[in-house]
């Protein structure tokens, strides 16, 4: 039983509930914040799964410290203009709910909860909730792409914050998740990520920047199957998503 | 391989249902093939279940092979006719391969010719490989009730409905409560006298989103792109539901909430909602959609009797709590023989039956293939179910796995090792699933050991990628240990 590591982006560790769920009964799973130290919490065993500026973070870490697999979902490179601008209004939740959601999930999410609760303020995503073993992690998703309960600190960071050429330093198998509709972090940002981490291969999934909000059961499929065999694909390779 | 009778088969496929056609498309490619099928015609469980209002509680587009799609679906959840209509179309494709009437007597591995010699019920043939796509909801379980012979009466079950029996203006009872008994109830208190429903056990029942797919959606599903990508949501969409299997506390009360809401919303009636409200932990018997059994249930001329019947005296059925009534007719919606597959006592190897071999429950290397059994495939056999997503993608997954396994040179055949290694990865799956601990008796279930034996304890994706890892290995390996 290997220990996961999971982080989180502006959402925090809400984020991550059905990963951690799904991953949980074969692995030790701990959730993280992007402010969180990783270096408390891996090794060179951890397989480190990082979810937009949680993706920052965690190549940031693998590119400074040895890990085992690493997964990198809706991250991106540098920084770009989107980026600023989606976090220059990501305080608005109307806002921030349609950009971070493809239009199919967004018309989903609205079917699926009641109009009260677009608007209630999200919380319980507590600054550096950190759960070791395995979790049990609550009611995750839907609920955070509608209602995020920003950090203006974490927003900056995001804005600020690229994998850049530590990317180059990642010495771990990585696999590389992006999301063909996603407006907040440009698809070739994300591609440019998976280019640049040397032992990276990528799959693409039709969701927009809140794959983990949209598609959680194909987001651990994608990365139960790499963890499988994370060499099984060369790097370089985009592997196609397997399709029912 | 020379023939060594006058009938031989690269590959004997046994049964024309979903996974018996499935496989003859996908083999006959690169085999020569033959379908033996007991019946008169295809379809197996959606030709014998033509019961007023059988449907599939998985969304159509996603209830078909990835190999053979149909745009033709009128609605979300096709009625059984639908179904049969699509594995007719499937059928088609492989109709010279096929020969109806012909019953698999038994089977023998012969393992000095290499090949399995099969007894028909019109002679022998033989083949190299056998695949047994005998279906796990073909046998109908009919409960042996004291008295039930003195029954004046038609008697039938769910899944031989007898449509020449008028069951307008008499009175009927229904016993069971799970898939068949909740879809075949509205339609059966609409015009009879009286029914009485028999009840072990409340199932858990959700609304069901159904919606007639409009002219428009028709047509854009006529694009393969598009109805893939329908396909895609929709798989993706139920696999999260498997979160609520696995002790996400959160979710099942939720999923729970959701269950006693409908409830709620639908029998005002507060001793008839006892009677439905379900005494086990949710997930744990397969979770029903209905949006018209709870108004069937609460009309005045219905009588919901929360009990096993117990005995038959003449036209008087009376519950195991003595309650007894007088009806016209009597209608078993009582499910199937799951755990002891009928197949299993004629399939021989090496001296030994799949019965024998099964006698602490089914069990195959990547539920398909079995330890002693060289050649054998078997379909939708143990641990192959599946509760929350579409059991034809498992179908697909194995046939797959066959496929591949066929390609190659040899025989194949798997060692006792690795059967049990897939074995205990099943166990420690189930291990305090809501399937073993949810205190509810389901077929899911082998009642003689308790083990978790026809459900697939996992993610739908997750038996893809453990049948594709399978293939792999083997590949790798050799076929033949």
């Amino acid at each position: 039983m290997s220990r996961v590591v999971l982080v989180g982006g502006l959402g925090g560790v809400a984020d991550l509930g059905f990963l951690a769920l799904a991953l949980g009964r074969f692995h030790e799973v701990v959730l993280a914040d992007p402010r969180d130290r990783l270096a408390e919490l891996t090794d060179a065993d951890t397989i480190l799964v990082g979810y937009s500026l949680g993706a920052t973070v965690a190549a940031v870490h693998a590119a400074g410290h040895d890990v085992a697999a690493l997964v990198l979902v809706s991250g991106w490179l540098d920084p770009t203009p989107g980026l600023v601008h989606w976090t220059e209004h990501a305080a608005d939740p109307d806002f921030a709910a349609r950009t971070l959601l493809s239009p199919a999930g967004w018309a989903a999410a609205r079917e699926s909860a009641p109009a009260a609760r677009r608007s209630a303020p999200h919380h319980g995503n507590a600054a550096s909730a950190v759960h070791r073993g395995n979790p049990n992690p609550g009611r995750p998703h839907h609920g955070n792409a509608r209602e995020p309960a920003l950090d203006p600190k974490l927003v900056a960071l995001a804005a600020r914050t690229g994998v850049g050429d530590a990317a180059l330093g990642i010495r771990a198998p990585a696999l590389v998740v992006g999301a063909s509709l996603d407006t907040v972090a440009p698809l070739e940002q994300t591609r440019l990520l998976a280019a640049a981490v040397p032992d990276a291969r990528y799959t693409e999934l039709p969701t927009g920047h809140a794959a983990l909000s949209e598609r959680p059961a194909q987001v651990h499929a994608v990365v139960d199957a790499f963890l499988r065999a994370p060499q099984r694909h060369p790097a370089g390779a985009e592997v196609a998503a397997w399709r029912p | 391989m020379a023939p060594v009778s006058s009938r031989h088969d690269e590959v004997l496929i046994v049964g024309a249902g979903f996974a018996g056609l499935g496989a003859a498309v996908r083999l006959s490619a690169d085999h020569d093939v033959a379908v033996i099928e007991r019946a008169h015609d295809v379809g197996g469980t959606w030709r014998d279940n033509t019961y007023p209002g059988v449907a599939c509680d998985i969304p159509a587009p996603l209830y078909s092979f990835s190999f053979h799609q149909s745009p033709a679906w009128t609605r979300v959840f096709a009625a059984g006719a639908e179904i049969q209509a699509y594995l007719r179309s499937l059928a088609a494709r492989v109709a010279p391969l096929i020969e109806l009437d012909t019953a698999l007597l038994g089977a023998d591995w012969d393992a000095t010719a290499g090949l399995w010699r099969v007894e028909t019920s019109r002679g022998e043939r033989t083949a190299d490989a056998l695949v047994l796509a005998c279906g796990r909801l073909a046998e109908p379980a009919i409960p042996r009730v004291p008295g039930l012979e003195t029954f004046p009466g038609p008697i039938f079950h769910s899944a031989r409905w007898d449509h020449g029996v008028e069951l307008a203006g008499s009175r009927v009872a229904v016993v069971g409560s799970g898939a068949s008994a909740v879809q075949l109830m509205p339609s059966v208190v609409e015009g009879a006298a009286s029914v009485v429903q028999f009840q072990r056990s409340a199932p858990y029942i959700m609304p069901r989103p159904d919606h007639v797919f409009s002219d428009a959606e028709r047509r854009l599903h006529a694009d393969p792109a598009a109805l893939d990508e329908l396909r895609d949501r929709m798989f993706w969409a139920a696999e999260e539901g498997f979160a609520e299997r696995i002790g996400d506390e959160a979710r099942v009360a939720a999923a729970r909430d959701r269950a006693l809401a409908h409830l709620a919303s639908q029998v005002t009636d507060a001793a008839l909602r006892a009677l439905l409200t379900p005494d086990y932990a949710i997930g744990c018997k397969r979770v029903l959609l209905s949006d018209d059994y709870y108004p069937a249930v609460s009309r005045p001329h219905v009588t919901l009797e929360p009990s096993a019947v117990a005995s038959v005296d003449g036209a008087v059925v009376t519950g195991a709590n003595g309650v007894g009534h007088e009806v016209d007719v009597l209608v078993f919606a009582t499910g199937f023989r799951t755990a002891e597959q009928p197949y299993a006592p004629l399939v021989r190897a090496g001296g030994r039956s799949l019965a024998e071999h099964w006698s602490g429950g089914m069990r195959a290397y990547a539920s398909t293939l079995v330890a002693g059994f060289p050649n054998l495939f078997v379909l939708d056999g143990p641990n192959a179910g599946l509760g929350h997503n579409s059991a034809i993608t498992m179908i697909e997954a194995q046939i797959e796995l066959t496929r591949r396994l066929l390609a190659t040179a040899g025989v194949v055949e798997v060692d006792a090792s690795r059967e049990d290694a897939w074995t205990a990865e099943i166990d420690h799956r189930s291990a305090g699933t809501v399937w073993t601990t949810g205190g509810c008796e389901s077929w899911y279930v082998d009642r003689r050991t308790g083990r978790l034996t026809l459900l697939w304890p996992g993610f739908a994706h997750e038996f893809v990628a453990a049948l594709d890892d399978a293939a792999c290995d083997l590949l790798t390996t050799g076929v033949t240990p």
